[in-house]
């Protein structure tokens, strides 16, 4: 390291940190850039939208809040509310914990692993037609694998996707099947965890369950606020297994908020009442990232941040 | 010498640039929501078509048949719809409605349209008053499907031309099958675990009209149907009657495709657990395609006022508002719906019954099954569109198909069931009603 | 002991494997079976029949090997805009000041926060007007700008390094561009990897992007191609299934290779030197 240069450590910390904001700002250019170009503009229209009467394709006109009034009174959006806060409650937290069991069980190179781990993340993957098809066969009440193997047990299985309290558990299932996603951003996470700290815990003596809890667990939580933050956006934006499995049904029991913003928008082709649907999807999904920002990130271990 | 030079290339060049832009084909697009087997059967026929017109080059834009609306929507919000657009009949009167479409029967060239050679319910969704928006090529009408191996099982007579919905009903009874191969009529039988259906269907949306006219009564009160009048006693009677094929019959099905109750998603009738039943003409590509199922098809039963009904499931094609060649783009739309092209590219292969009277009779085939092909024309002669195709069609659908599989299945009482699903009717085509 | 732990923790390993691994296994014999198998009742777990007519005859109703020759290019296209754009926002956010970062973040976070369908109409509008529409620009230029998601991965990863390796760099003359790429962007190698698998594999995925966007089908990527498949009057399993796995074979080998380049394990601490 050479200290001494020219000016870099002669200047005062103030103009410093102006000159390193700036660079933060030349460094940010291209997501601004992309910003002002393409999502700017779409997003301003869609919240234009909401204050619309829009019965595509005839002519829009203007209504203020309207939308937004029909909204609250509308028993079949705050079902998709209600339906939509129950998947993400209930995907997250498991997916998170699965992705983490599945990354700790299948970290270390034993024989075979590279193929757990293909096998664990390629559901994830799969086109959500096929995958939503498949896991229809899977929960089929009559012919199903999971009915079947109860049965093996002795259990007799619900009517899952047709049946009004197990339809969102079985999609909530599925979300899990794509916990394979969450155990490769752990997995990355895990191996940069520096190898000094497990040699360093292991001389004194510490076991596996503290090794995990003291070294592992902190150190990969930078990713756990990312996934958390991440899989809740996400969950509230699922579509595709609500609309090829189940339709919002029965009884709209899985109808999910961007199912229901979808047949206002697209089915029913009432553009302004789908845009306002979206405005409260993002009010939604920006409140609650927001209080993970003020409640969790302050719990988050930064290694460089010492 | 340089002046002559100079005249022997203006009386070559301006004369070959004239022959030029003379012969300069037009491009057009044209958007199709076509299956891949539909698909395959319509390039190689859109390329003879194409070579034989010199004045255009047809650019095609093949698009998913589930998808078709999005694609569509967002083409015309955004001002960029194709040329020439090929659509069913449901989502048919939104797009006329917003004006998407050139109205054919004033553009030069369309005289020469014999409307008469169309088959009589097929131009419904595609005219508003006098005007046409579109030109149908082919439909897919509702025929009687049965598996002769389920009725040599049973010992029950083959449907004939002759049967009417009390034939069937008794029949379905017949044909219906327990775990333990037993039949309603058997002691013993298990409803609970039925195994085979006879009949593949009940009323399930309120687009089945026909089934409710067909038992002396109906729920329309206007003709386009955007009025409902369900609780009428004759109405609540007809529907008595199917609910009573499901509840006490044990013979219908009340979830004919989800798979709550077969098990299966899908076409009971094409998984081999319905005897009989009704379906589109396009099953036959299906059925055929899979194979394993020795079926037959007949024409729709006759109702109690003597006639038969059918339903369709229509396609057509229509003109962009503002296509930069309307001239060209007609050519090639009645290029599409001539007879000819009709009989050449859909007749034969079993996609669809061409829509015109001439080309239909191409769709029979004795190179394949089923036997008795002649009744898609009879039923096509008797075909009417699903009534609504207003705008707000799609929506009534959604908001009732779970009241009426609650009515079927037993859940509601059929009068109270008609009597909600006729105030949501009422309530969400309000806004389609003509003044 | 350690013997009777190793085939403890395979034991334990193959039950949670197992409910991934059995779904896959049926969709894999299904997309070997005769369509009178899959379409009626009832669905067994074994074929009755092996047959390779599905693979046949639905490579020869639509062009796949054309929709995955797309499909790749364009989810290529895709990595490099998405790695190299959102790195760099990434250590931005990570490592430099700004008195309003805050906001920006949160504003950054929000672009995502709506399903894709919902912003469709006037975007699709933009690139009309741009004259995009039947190209692949509209589906690989936004990449290019940086996408919320991977820039927030990056955010954590850069965050979780040691700050003195950056801050080392620059007090070294190099300006925070040079810093970000000769230092920290060598090291960030398996958030670039996982980035890399998440923006292909999303490009790959994408649906509604290419049905309105494309036009030609020479240009059709591959979830359009499937579905094609499915119809107004029913689904055609007996393609739709053994082209699933089609698309997903290169995307389970770009996964299985890839994990040499995770599994090599990057020690990230600079303090050694």
């Amino acid at each position: 390291m050479r200290f001494g240069r020219s000016g870099a450590t002669d200047r005062a910390p103030g103009s410093l940190a102006r000159r390193r904001e700036r660079w933060f700002y030349l460094l940010i250019a291209p997501w601004l850039v992309g910003l002002l170009l393409f999502e700017g503009g779409p997003l301003l229209a869609v919240v234009a939208m909401a204050f619309a009467d829009w019965p595509f394709p005839a002519p829009a006109r203007f209504v203020g809040l309207g939308n937004f009034g029909a909204l609250a009174g509308d028993a079949r959006f705050l079902r998709s509310l209600a339906n939509s806060a129950y998947y993400a409650g209930g995907v997250v937290p498991l997916g998170l914990a699965l992705g983490l069991a599945l990354a700790l069980l299948l970290r270390r190179p034993r024989p075979g692993v590279r193929l757990f781990r293909t096998i664990v993340f390629l559901p994830a993957v799969l086109s959500g037609v096929a995958m939503a098809l498949l896991w229809g066969w899977v929960f089929n009440p009559r012919f199903g694998l999971a009915n079947g193997l109860l049965a093996q047990v002795g259990v007799a299985g619900p009517a899952w996707l047709y049946s009004e309290t197990w339809a969102m558990p079985t999609l909530i299932l599925l979300g899990l099947w794509g916990a394979g996603i969450n155990m490769v951003v752990y997995l990355a996470a895990l191996d940069a965890v520096p190898t000094e700290l497990y040699e360093a815990a292991q001389l004194d003596g510490a076991g596996r369950w503290w090794r995990f809890r003291h070294v592992s667990w902190p150190l990969v939580s930078p990713v756990t606020f990312y996934l958390a933050v991440v899989n809740f956006v996400g969950a509230f934006q699922v579509f595709t297994p609500t609309y090829v499995l189940t339709g919002g049904g029965p009884n709209d029991a899985t109808l999910t908020l961007p199912l229901y913003l979808y047949q206002s928008a697209f089915t029913y082709g009432r553009l302004g009442y789908g845009a306002a649907l979206a405005v409260v999807l993002l009010a939604c999904v920006g409140l609650l990232t927001l209080v993970q920002f003020r409640l969790l990130e302050r719990r988050v271990f930064y290694l460089g941040s010492g | 010498m340089s002046r002559l030079r100079a005249r022997c290339f203006v009386l070559v060049f301006f004369p070959l640039l004239g022959l030029a832009l003379a012969q300069e084909p037009v491009r057009l697009t044209l958007m199709v929501g076509m299956t891949p087997q539909e698909l395959a059967s319509f390039r190689p026929a859109l390329e003879a078509l194409d070579a034989a017109h010199p004045e255009f080059v047809v650019d095609l834009e093949p698009v998913p048949q589930q998808s078709f609306a999005e694609r569509a929507n967002v083409r015309l919000a955004s001002g960029t719809l194709p040329d020439v657009v090929r659509m069913d009949g449901l989502v048919a009167q939104r797009l006329i409605q917003s004006g998407a479409f050139l109205e054919l029967s004033s553009l030069p060239g369309f005289d020469g349209v014999d409307l008469d050679d169309y088959f009589p319910g097929v131009l419904a969704p595609y005219r508003t008053g006098d005007a046409i928006w579109a030109l149908a090529d082919t439909a897919s009408p509702t025929m009687l499907f049965y598996d002769r191996a389920k009725f040599d099982a049973a010992g029950v007579a083959y449907p004939t031309d002759a049967w009417t919905y009390e034939d069937m009903r008794r029949a379905a009874v017949r044909l219906t099958r327990d775990a333990a191969g037993r039949s309603p009529l058997d002691g013993g039988f298990d409803p609970a675990r039925v195994v085979q259906w006879g009949w593949n269907n009940s009323l399930t949306m309120y687009w089945q009209r026909d089934l409710v006219q067909a038992l002396g009564a109906d729920w329309c009160a206007d003709v386009l149907c955007t009025t409902f009048a369900a609780t009428a006693p004759d109405v609540v009677a007809a529907v008595q009657w199917w609910a009573d094929l499901v509840q006490v019959d044990h013979a219908g099905l009340y979830a004919p495709f989800s798979g709550a109750q077969t098990g299966i998603p899908g076409s009971a009738f094409l998984a081999g657990v319905a005897a009989m039943g009704y379906h589109g003409f396009f099953a036959v590509g299906q059925l055929n395609a899979i194979g394993g199922i020795d079926y037959d098809v007949a024409p729709p039963l006759i109702g109690v006022d003597g006639r038969r009904r059918a339903s369709l499931s229509i396609n057509g094609y229509a003109i962009a508002a503002d296509t930069e060649h309307p001239r060209e783009a007609l050519a090639l739309l009645l290029a599409l719906t001539s007879p000819a092209f009709l009989a050449e590219t859909w007749g034969r292969p079993g996609h669809a019954v061409p829509a015109r009277r001439s080309a239909a009779p191409s769709v029979v085939d004795p190179a394949r099954a089923p036997a008795n092909q002649d009744a898609a024309l009879v039923a096509m002669e008797v075909g009417a569109v699903f009534h609504p195709f207003t705008p707000s069609a799609f929506e009534a659908y959604a908001l009732t198909v779970d009241l009426f599989a609650a009515m079927m299945r037993g859940d509601l009482p059929v009068a109270e069931a008609l009597s909600e699903i006729e105030r949501v009717l009422n309530e969400t085509l309000a806004g389609d009603r003509l003044p | 002991m350690r013997v009777l732990n190793s085939t403890l923790g395979y034991a334990i390993t193959l039950v949670v494997v197992l409910p991934f691994a059995l779904p896959l296994l049926w969709l894999l014999l299904a997309a070997f079976r005769p369509p009178a198998e899959l379409l009626s009742a009832p669905p067994t777990f074994w074929p009755e029949r092996l047959t390779l007519a599905n693979f046949a005859e639905s490579w020869q109703l639509l062009d796949f090997g054309r929709f995955l020759r797309n499909s790749a290019l364009v989810a290529a296209l895709t990595v490099v805009g998405a790695v190299l754009s959102s790195s760099l926002v990434g250590y931005a956010f990570a490592v430099l000041p700004a008195r309003a970062k805050g906001v920006w973040f949160a504003l950054l976070l929000s672009t995502v926060m709506l399903p894709s369908a919902v912003t469709l109409l006037p975007t699709f509008l933009l690139f009309s007007k741009l004259g995009w529409v039947g190209t692949y620009l509209p589906l690989v230029v936004p990449h290019f700008f940086a996408n919320a998601f991977y820039v927030f991965l990056f955010r954590q990863f850069f965050r979780a390094m040691p700050r003195e390796l950056f801050d080392a760099a620059e007090l070294d003359g190099c300006n925070p561009w040079t810093a970000f790429w000769s230092v920290a962007l060598p090291l960030a190698r398996p958030a670039i990897v996982t980035v890399a698998l998440f923006a292909g594999i999303g490009s790959y995925n994408q649906f509604l992007e290419p049905l309105v966007y494309l036009t030609r089908e020479s240009t059709f990527t591959m979830p359009l191609g499937l579905a094609f498949f499915q119809g107004l009057y029913g689904t055609q399993l007996q393609y739709l299934i053994p082209m699933s796995l089609l698309a997903l074979a290169p995307v389970a080998v770009a996964f299985f290779a890839a994990q040499r380049v995770i599994q090599r394990g990057i020690v990230t601490t600079g303090g050694r030197a």
